[in-house]
């Protein structure tokens, strides 16, 4: 990355296919789609030129990457909030995540189910889960993107799986 | 005699039960955890769902 910064621009190529399939990965997980996450992992790296001159050398470029994304993700969020909530009391009004009819699909399809669920939590729970459970970041780590304590971080992942074990059980 | 906890005693564990259900909780607290989850079925479903969940987050990637 600090050739990158040092406007060796031919040096992103290494990063993006580095980081290019976590970060869609990391995507996907909180949009469930699949080309929208392919445009915001495009916009990922647009971002991470335009704003190369901010990574300050030394500073883990992972969490740096992800920091990208999260704000990458935060403004499509936040672009597309109204749609979501009227999608999110579209699927609560049928039911098709509750009780009897909740169980019978997370039989014929766990993964999608919980897919499914994890996206019914409050956005920051969301990231969280994804941050921790599938992205593999410490508490240490979530910590500095979140400007809190890794205590504090820990309580807020453990509260997130609560959430979603309400959610997904019920 | 198996007293059955009130409400107010699976408050007390509530933030401890993820530790509990992935086992990382130190020995002390896990026995504490222990004597309240054997006299509280609704934690120990909780503890259940939990260790299910967990193990389904451990999925691969889309």
């Amino acid at each position: 990355m600090a050739a990158v910064q040092a406007d060796d621009l031919d040096q992103v190529v290494p990063l993006f296919e580095r980081y290019q399939g976590p970060l869609f990965n990391f995507l996907y997980r909180l949009t469930s789609d699949y080309e929208t996450s392919q445009d915001l992992t495009q916009t990922v790296f647009e971002r991470l030129l335009k704003y190369r001159a901010s990574y300050r050398p030394g500073q883990p470029f992972r969490a740096w990457a992800y920091q990208l994304a999260r704000n990458v993700h935060t403004d499509h969020w936040q672009r597309n909030q109204k749609m979501r909530t009227t999608d999110v009391v579209e699927v609560e009004r049928k039911g098709a995540l509750g009780g009897a009819a909740f169980r019978h699909t997370a039989a014929v399809d766990r993964e999608q189910d919980l897919h499914e669920a994890m996206a019914l939590l409050p956005p920051a729970q969301h990231e969280i889960l994804v941050l921790h459970r599938f992205q593999g970041f410490s508490y240490e780590e979530i910590a500095d993107m979140l400007g809190c304590t890794a205590g504090a971080a820990k309580v807020k992942a453990h509260r997130a799986l609560q959430a979603l074990r309400t959610i997904y059980f019920n | 005699m198996n007293i059955t906890p009130s409400s107010s005693d699976c408050l007390d564990v509530a933030d401890l039960l993820v530790d509990y259900a992935e086992h990382s909780l130190p020995p002390e607290q896990t026995a504490r955890m222990a004597a309240h989850v054997a006299n509280c079925p609704r934690c120990q479903e909780r503890v259940a769902q939990l260790q299910e969940l967990g193990a389904n987050l451990k999925q691969p990637s889309p």
